[in-house]
């Protein structure tokens, strides 16, 4: 864990310089005191389907306060991205929606560092947006808007077709606290911990309890209307 | 449907396009050069001329900073010029007036075989350089200073001009942008204001006419009907809303030149007024031939539609396609090229191998 601003500020100048080393246009900026921002132009050149995609985005990488624990905001600042949903852009803030709030923080949770970020998480949300406005659609499939995006992801994340399974992990989750040794949601007559145990224990260390009964409602909402 | 950057990228590539349909700046500077030359033979002490004060002065796109490159890169750039003398109208005829500044300028033996007479000018031309087109006045001392009085050999009546006041007036219309122009031209040249020639300033409606007599040029390349140029000068100033930027501009221009209250007065006759001479009708043709109307409008809607077309595009590669037809290959060439150098830094993006990425969600 971090402790004070100055540690995480030397793993920021340490983290900059590795994703400096890939992508030299972006520059790390403290805004005010503990308060910075990676931003910069990013270019890349993705090869896909047998051509070769190259574009560049002018970006501000928003630190969050306990980073490395949580991923980073993206906000694209040169105006090429139309500000919309059908673009992934958050309306009330600006920042890019990369994914469903739990994969974002899994995928990021593999590595904790800014270049993982940038060539894992970021480069294929702008490729992808790249290869919409250039064809039209999404190369790698989207989730949908909201609450119905999020059930989608779980039921993948869960791999499980049945909405109510997945709303019902969903609800454990959300509770905080569940006995390992009840049965099973899924309906395969097995005990949790000889069953999703896995699954839901890496969720949980993802997320707290409060973020789960946020996504928890949004889902409600959405199958309520 | 258009980014931001889109359109300060497209703006950025017309003003390239018209940077290159402009005359160069050491082309301006000889023209300058060999127009004072004229002036100077006109007035020598030993020219009859002398006595009446002869003065050259430019008239028309050169003036006015809206010069545009003939489609076919050996011809000539036209240069329209006054040749002032102080006669007074009851004093001379047209015939006579036009006759005494040829014989003068036959005198000149280099004059002598670039010289041609037309209607209401001589032309010198300079082979693979200039056209200019000397236009004999006298002062119109009935109107206003800088007025003029012109010959035509078709018509009886002296034609009045203000060559000097559509200046002022095109000018005005440009005034704010105009200013703040300089000033960014002045300080990106460390010099004062002052000392800034008016002629290095460009502003988005100079260009705007540019970018139409080009269009124009390549679409009635050919064909009857062509819109004369003062029609857009005058259509473009009257509508430019000192835009700061060149699309916003144009677009705005096009427009403008095709809403019926700007071109149409009364009893819905076509009418644009001389704004320097409201009894003068640059439009007086239409009423006479529609075809003429209907040229004007469907080319304006061919651009329009050019434009919108190439501002859809994302990338240089499909801008280039889709501009190059419209403006002529070779100063879309030469335009693009002038971006290419800060994209060649750019050329070394890292490379990025994609595998199973999260799904873009939004709340």
């Amino acid at each position: 864990m971090i402790k004070s601003i100055d540690d995480k500020k030397e793993l920021l100048i340490k983290h900059t310089k590795q994703l400096r080393e890939r992508f030299s246009a972006l520059e790390l900026v403290e805004l005010e005191p503990g308060r910075f921002v990676v931003k910069g132009n990013l270019g890349f050149r993705v090869p896909y389907n047998g051509k070769i995609i190259e574009d560049d985005y002018d970006i501000e990488i928003q630190i969050p306060d306990d980073y490395p624990h949580s991923p980073p905001d993206v906000k694209e600042v040169g105006d090429k991205i139309p500000k919309n949903v059908d673009f992934h852009v958050n309306v009330s803030n600006g920042t890019l929606c990369l994914g469903a709030p739990l994969a974002v923080k899994t995928t990021f949770g593999r590595q904790r560092n800014l270049l993982w970020f940038v060539e894992k998480q970021l480069v294929p949300f702008l490729f992808g947006i790249s290869y919409k406005l250039k064809y039209g659609k999404l190369p790698f499939g989207e989730l949908s808007h909201g609450g119905e995006g999020l059930l989608e992801h779980y039921k993948e994340v869960f791999a499980i077709n049945d909405e109510a399974i997945a709303l019902e992990f969903l609800r454990m989750l959300a509770g905080g606290n569940y006995d390992e040794h009840s049965m099973c949601p899924c309906g395969r007559d097995l005990k949790i911990k000889k069953c999703h145990r896995k699954v839901l224990k890496k969720a949980r260390n993802k997320q707290s309890p409060e973020e789960f009964q946020k996504e928890y409602w949004s889902i409600l909402m959405f199958l309520s209307r | 449907m258009y980014t931001e950057t889109q359109k300060q990228q497209f703006s950025k590539i017309l003003a390239n396009i018209a940077d290159s349909l402009d005359i160069p700046e050491s082309r301006y500077k000889e023209a300058v050069s060999r127009y004072e030359s004229i002036g100077k033979w006109l007035d020598a002490n030993d020219s009859k001329l002398h006595i009446y004060k002869p003065t050259i002065y430019p008239q028309g796109s050169f003036a006015l900073g809206t010069m545009v490159r003939p489609i076919n890169d050996g011809d000539e750039y036209d240069i329209d010029l006054v040749c002032h003398l102080e006669i007074d109208k009851d004093n001379i005829t047209q015939a006579q007036l036009k006759e005494t500044v040829g014989a003068r300028l036959k005198e000149n033996e280099t004059y002598r075989k670039m010289l041609e007479e037309s209607r209401r000018c001589w032309t010198l031309t300079y082979a693979n350089e200039f056209h200019m087109d000397i236009l004999p006045a006298i002062p119109d001392y009935e109107r206003l200073n800088d007025c003029i009085l012109i010959t035509d050999k078709k018509l009886r009546e002296w034609q009045k001009s203000n060559p000097k006041g559509y200046a002022r007036w095109f000018v005005d219309r440009m005034r704010a942008i105009f200013e703040k122009r300089k000033m960014g031209l002045a300080e990106s040249m460390r010099a004062n204001i002052e000392d800034v020639p008016d002629w290095k300033v460009r502003t988005p409606l100079q260009r705007s006419v540019q970018l139409l007599k080009r269009h124009r040029d390549i679409y009635f390349n050919g064909k009857g009907h062509k819109p004369i140029s003062i029609i857009i000068t005058t259509l473009a100033g009257n509508v430019y809303q000192n835009e700061a930027d060149l699309f916003d501009a144009l677009f705005n221009i096009i427009a403008g030149m095709t809403n019926p209250k700007n071109i149409k007065g009364q009893y819905g006759r076509y009418c644009i007024p001389n704004p320097t001479n409201p009894e003068e009708n640059f439009a007086d043709k239409w009423n006479e031939d529609e075809h003429l109307p209907k040229a004007f409008l469907s080319w304006l809607g061919q651009l329009k539609g050019d434009m919108e077309k190439a501002i859809e595009q994302r990338d240089l590669a499909g801008l280039k396609e889709a501009v190059g037809p419209i403006f002529g290959a070779g100063v879309v060439g030469t335009a693009f090229e002038k971006i290419e150098p800060a994209r060649a830094k750019s050329k070394t993006y890292p490379e990025v191998r994609i595998s199973n990425p999260d799904k873009p969600w939004v709340f």
